[in-house]
């Protein structure tokens, strides 16, 4: 759930499932040939397609303007007018789960885009320099994985000031720390490499071993945490926005539309019950993906 | 593995001051005026500045933080600005809600997530191991908090069996404090009426915070299965002709379940980190509403002491788990030996 | 639309059950058979039973009043809040020396069986009931009181700024107490019997735990006073159980509770199911839109009635284009009041003229009112030199309120309609405050809610406009500044016919009319479900969010 470790951490142990094939070119094809031949994962890889078109085409979509408000429709429920209903402002709840699927996605990407480059540059400094560089930065991580996700985010959250981009910053922040950490056991496992060993020898400078050398052997670890990650991030905006600390109404943000939709789901149950569906799909047929590429990567470890 | 036990232990206090350095940076960072919060709206400049004093408010953040730290060395966590009251005296009322739900929440995540892991294990790319694996990334999909609306929608609104907020009904009196668990004490009240109250509160909570943690633990147990009748002496026992049955006794369920049990001690920290959303949505008076009450009110020494009480739980839990885990494999200790 | 059907099943149900259990017999026997045995088996229903029975103090619901709220109590302490939650509280156990009579502004002596007020010598007297005793046997005396009003003033905090022109007070005997003032103040007599105070707490209580902070801490989580209630206990934001004080001075011959129960419920839907299927008889702090849909359910009826609360937004007056009077004019014609009443506030509310609500003491309905005409509010904007708006506005709202959200909604959309952008944040309610507060930075819109603690505009015009009352000081966060208004209010407050102190405050009306700094949006009714077999409710609306349960009877 969303409070789970980002990449569920207890789930993927990617530690483990590291790079089974340091070889990159030799098989793209073929994991996402394996991905596909798997019916679960084919599906999550459809349903998160189907959510990327809507996100895209959205205005071509919705039926109606998401933000307008329009008080003589209010509480509308679910029929021929309005397919999933309409809110308290009588605006229509498809239209803005249409608009939604905007702000969730390009959250996501944001949280693990931000967070996978800190965490990597981190992790990559650490493990490479190693010593007192090490132990310091690792402490600092220790620090930030020593709170439980959810509650430091909120904290980093309610300090910035409610926002969708400041929430997206306040995930990040909790975040990156199992990037650095992932990224670090990569390099450390690396740098006795042959190959590495030989580019020193050669005489080729650090930055150039790291950039060239190291990076480029740790894009799949890196690749594989986050397409697991990316369900726990819609997850994790969702929940600081349903406390009210992520995207402000009447912004069309699934997490924001169930925190005001909870109060009336006594006569209104479309409300929240809508937009909370769009999540499931989504984070589900991420996780679907992710876990049918972890299972393509490293069979074995797949649960 | 002793070093790095060393390690551990030495690094503990340490992160716990940093975390509570973090912690005070983050909250005293918002722009905030909680003197004028407690004063109410109809209150005068002169009743605010006289509040801002009285709580120190208009002190220097370091000044603050020393006064804070130094506090807390007396087990003083400084003055709730909602509550108006001792935050550790608020903790220690609603602390003893959040543990009776996690316990609860664990309890379920054990007697559903162990069976089912195991049969989905047993059962490997048999059609009960497909609904499973369905079922579990299902539920690690779901908001916590939309879950516990639709059970709310479901079994509250709609089919009205259950209760869908609070710790016992209003008609019932809280039993007398003994454990601070209301199905416990209200045992020990011999008020069979509150425990039935209690209990059926305690329900759809339990189940909505329980939800994630027994994917996890289903997942990892099917997982911890399959390696483990897959293994060589396993092999090797059923070539020696033992029967199936009994080898599912005797060496899988034995072995698999070793490393699941450390896994619990993981989702302890989980949960009740988890039980935040939870209890927001069932009205459950626990430590996690007081902490989003806390925070929706920037009552800073609140959300200190909350967030230095979670965490520390969840480092020592992780600890603990480490620890566990290092006594039981070896093998990893050496390996992370070699890592550090 | 509603599922009222499957609604009225349920209540039935719900009913039937307690029924069954009401009688001790069947209660036993349904635990006998469900409480132990059937939770293995059929789990759910026998919970049900065993929850719906309860373990209710009395057997029949006639002796125990229970009332939920949706919001918590700040402070069991009644001199140190002026919060909107914790009056319920305090008026089961506290009483004042005046009250407001029945629903009137009218003052009527209570604790004090007299009073004088002599304007031209600046001395209050209060002459006190005999044989008036606290819970914990202390008397109710001249001392007593003017310990209290010491306390009052010295913990500066509740209603201690109507006290403010009280320079001395004398005891000349026990039931007699002297207060001297240092001049006419309007609203001075009102401090005696508004909402917030003052309230007598037993000087006993307050010696025995006067400490630095004059008991404070004690009297933040226990009571003692005059009151029909004693407080049984308390559990911090759960609940706060109240039994009668069988030495009440106004005795419990009549149809009265036994004890009282405030239940706090987080969650509204709860709280109202609650109420529904008659766990609870009344539920405060209900979002409007449940209260509205409750009207038609069976067992409840909702109290509506003009109150004196007011819903406004706020414009900056000192910073950006809205420091332009024509601007705010433009916009307060472009706003929808009509959508604000009829559809968000359910038709609660409705559109008044001037600041004032129209039954408050004051109210002119003969000043001009703001009406919806977007075109109109173009061309000002024009000629204001905003052709097609094109500036930027914020609205910011705290959490908590139901209402300030849609409105702000509304708002938002609105001023899309005249070209200005507006965007809008939920804020905590100090972080809220805080940005409001200081001048230099403060340049929001924002929603704002005011009901008077003081039964007279001055409570009004000089909270929300005066320039004495910027930022922290009042509650004027629109930094609105009028120099007439300001002479004409201090005139006002300080004059002692009443006939020329209220045409005083009608210009001040006018004044802040034409200036808009503020759009007057709501003159909103006090709604509150309670069970229909409650009787005896009486709702005065100085007296606001709370019930007197001494009143209350089925």
């Amino acid at each position: 759930m969303s409070t789970v470790a980002p990449g569920g951490g207890a789930l993927a142990a990617p530690e483990t499932l590291l790079n089974e094939d340091r070889d990159d070119g030799r098989n793209r094809l073929q994991v996402l040939r394996r991905l596909a031949s798997n019916p679960l994962s084919l599906a999550g890889m459809v349903v998160l397609a189907l959510f990327v078109i809507m996100a895209v085409a959205a205005p071509l979509i919705a039926p109606d303007d998401p933000t307008a408000f329009n008080g003589a429709a209010k509480f509308t429920a679910p029929g021929a007018s309005h397919l999933l209903g309409t809110d308290d402002a009588g605006r229509d709840i498809l239209s803005r789960i249409i608009y939604g699927s905007r702000y969730s996605l390009t959250a996501a990407v944001g949280i693990l885009a931000f967070a996978a480059t800190a965490g990597t540059a981190v992790g990559l400094v650490a493990g490479y320099v190693g010593g007192w560089v090490d132990e310091v930065l690792m402490r600092v991580t220790d620090m930030f994985l020593a709170f439980p996700a959810l509650v430091l985010a909120m904290a980093a959250a309610a300090a910035l000031g409610p926002s969708l981009f400041n929430a997206v910053v306040a995930t990040a922040i909790v975040w990156w720390p199992w990037y650095a950490r992932l990224v670090r056991g990569q390099v450390l496992q690396l740098k006795n490499e042959p190959f590495v060993a030989a580019a020193r020898v050669a005489g080729a400078r650090p930055g150039r071993i790291i950039l060239r050398h190291v990076l480029r052997n740790c894009t799949t670890p890196i690749i594989v945490q986050m397409s697991l990650d990316v369900g726990y991030a819609i997850l994790t905006m969702a929940s600081l926005s349903f406390v009210g600390l992520g995207a402000q109404p009447p912004t069309p943000e699934w997490g924001s539309m169930i925190s005001v939709g909870r109060d009336f789901y006594l006569n209104q149950w479309w409300y929240a019950t809508f937009p909370g569906l769009a999540i499931f799909l989504v984070v589900m047929a991420a996780n679907l993906v992710g876990d049918g590429l972890q299972e393509a990567l490293a069979p074995r470890r797949a649960l | 593995m002793l070093r790095l036990l060393k390690r551990r232990l030495i690094a503990f206090p340490i992160v716990l001051f940093g975390m509570s350095l973090m912690t005070f940076a983050l909250t005293h960072l918002v722009p905030g005026d909680p003197a004028r919060l407690l004063a109410g709206p109809h209150a005068s400049a002169a009743q605010v500045a006289e509040l801002r004093h009285q709580y120190g408010f208009d002190q220097s953040l370091p000044a603050q933080y020393a006064t804070y730290m130094g506090d807390l060395a007396h087990g003083d966590l400084g003055m709730s600005i909602t509550t108006r009251r001792p935050v550790t005296e608020d903790i220690a009322q609603f602390f003893p809600a959040t543990i009776e739900l996690t316990v609860a929440a664990l309890l379920l995540v054990a007697l559903i997530g162990l069976p089912l892991g195991l049969a989905a294990g047993l059962l490997k790319g048999r059609m009960p191991d497909h609904l499973i694996r369905l079922l579990s990334i299902s539920a690690v999909s779901m908001p916590v908090f939309w879950l516990g609306i639709v059970l709310q929608i479901i079994f509250y609104e709609k089919l009205a069996i259950l209760p869908a907020s609070g710790r016992i009904g209003e008609l019932s009196i809280p039993p007398a404090h003994v454990t601070g668990f209301y199905v416990l004490d209200s045992l020990f009240a011999g008020d069979f009426a509150a425990f039935g109250s209690a209990l059926a509160h305690l329900v759809l909570p339990a189940f909505t915070l329980a939800a994630g943690s027994l994917a996890v633990i289903t997942r990892m147990t099917r997982a911890s299965v399959v390696e483990t009748s897959e293994a060589d002496h396993l092999r090797a026992a059923r070539a020696k002709g033992l029967s199936n049955g009994l080898v599912i006794r005797r060496h899988v369920v034995r072995n698999a379940l070793l490393p699941v049990t450390t896994v619990f001690g993981l989702q302890v920290g989980t949960l009740l980190a988890g039980s935040i959303l939870t209890e927001v949505v069932f009205s459950w008076p626990g430590i996690g509403l007081y902490a989003v009450n806390a925070i929706s009110n920037l009552d800073y020494t609140a959300i200190m002491g909350v967030t230095l009480l979670i965490s520390a739980i969840y480092l020592a839990v992780n600890l603990v788990t480490d620890l566990l885990y290092l006594l039981l494999d070896p093998r990893i200790a050496d390996a992370q030996e070699a890592m550090a | 639309m509603t599922p009222e059907p499957v609604l009225r099943d349920d209540a039935n149900r719900g009913q039937l059950i307690d029924e069954l259990l009401r009688t001790p017999m069947s209660r036993r026997d349904a635990l006998r058979r469900g409480g132990m045995a059937g939770l293995a088996l059929t789990g759910m229903s026998t919970l049900l039973a065993a929850c719906g029975g309860g373990s209710t103090a009395s057997g029949s619901g006639a002796q125990q009043l229970v009332m939920s709220s949706g919001a918590t109590p700040v402070t069991l302490d009644p001199m140190t809040s002026l919060d909107g939650q914790s009056p319920l509280l305090w008026r089961c156990v506290y009483e004042t020396l005046l009250e407001f009579k029945g629903s009137s502004t009218d003052l009527e002596p209570h604790l004090a069986k007299a009073y004088e007020y002599d304007t031209k010598a600046n001395r209050l007297v209060f002459h006190l009931r005999d044989g008036i005793t606290f819970t914990d046997g202390a008397a109710l005396d001249a001392a007593a009181v003017k310990l209290n009003v010491e306390r009052q003033m010295a913990v500066n905090q509740g209603i201690a700024y109507a006290l403010a022109p009280i320079k001395k007070i004398e005891t000349p005997d026990a039931s007699t107490v002297v207060l001297h003032t240092s001049g006419y103040s309007d609203g001075l007599l009102d401090g005696f019997a508004s909402l917030y105070g003052l309230y007598l707490i037993s000087p006993k209580a307050i010696q025995d735990h006067k400490g630095k902070d004059w008991a404070q801490s004690w009297l933040r989580s226990n009571m003692v006073g005059t009151g029909p209630y004693q407080l049984e206990n308390y559990a911090l934001n759960q609940q706060a159980a109240f039994t009668k004080h069988d030495k009440y001075w106004g005795g419990f011959s009549g149809p009265h509770f036994e004890r009282v129960v405030v239940q706090y419920v987080n969650d509204a839907s709860s709280e109202r199911l609650q109420l529904e299927r008659g766990t609870s008889s009344v539920a405060f702090f209900l979002p409007d839109d449940d209260v509205y849909a409750m009207r038609d359910e069976q067992g409840v009826d909702v109290l509506n009635r003009p109150a004196f609360t007011t819903y406004y937004i706020g414009l900056p007056c000192h910073t950006g284009p809205t420091a332009d009077k024509r601007v705010r004019q433009a916009i307060s014609y472009g706003f929808d009041y009509d959508t604000a009443n009829k559809h968000i506030l359910n038709g609660t509310a409705t559109q008044p003229h001037g600041p004032l609500p129209h039954t408050f003491p004051g109210y002119d309905a003969s000043l001009p009112r703001y009406e919806y005409d977007p075109d109109r509010a173009r061309k000002m904007l024009a000629d204001a030199g905003h052709e097609g708006g094109g500036f930027e506005l914020k609205y910011i709202y705290e959490s908590g309120y139901y209402w300030k959200r849609p409105f702000g909604e509304l708002f938002q959309a609105n001023m899309k309609d005249l070209g200005i952008t507006v965007s809008t944040q939920e804020l905590s309610p100090s972080t809220w405050a805080a940005k409001l507060q200081d001048k230099s930075s403060a340049n929001e819109a924002y929603g704002v809610a005011w009901w008077p603690s003081l039964a007279t505009p001055f409570d009004f015009l000089w909270t929300l406009f005066a320039t004495s009352a910027q930022g922290s000081s009042g509650y004027n966060f629109t930094y609105y500044s009028n120099k007439t208004f300001d002479g004409l209010l201090d005139q006002a407050t300080s004059e002692v016919d009443k006939a020329k102190r209220m045409a005083l405050y009608q210009r001040c009306q006018q004044i802040v009319v034409d200036d808009a700094p503020y759009l007057y949006i709501s003159d909103v009714n006090y709604l509150l479900p309670m069970a229909s077999s409650l009787k005896g409710a009486v709702f005065n609306p100085m007296y606001l969010n709370v019930l007197d349960p001494y009143e209350l009877h089925t």
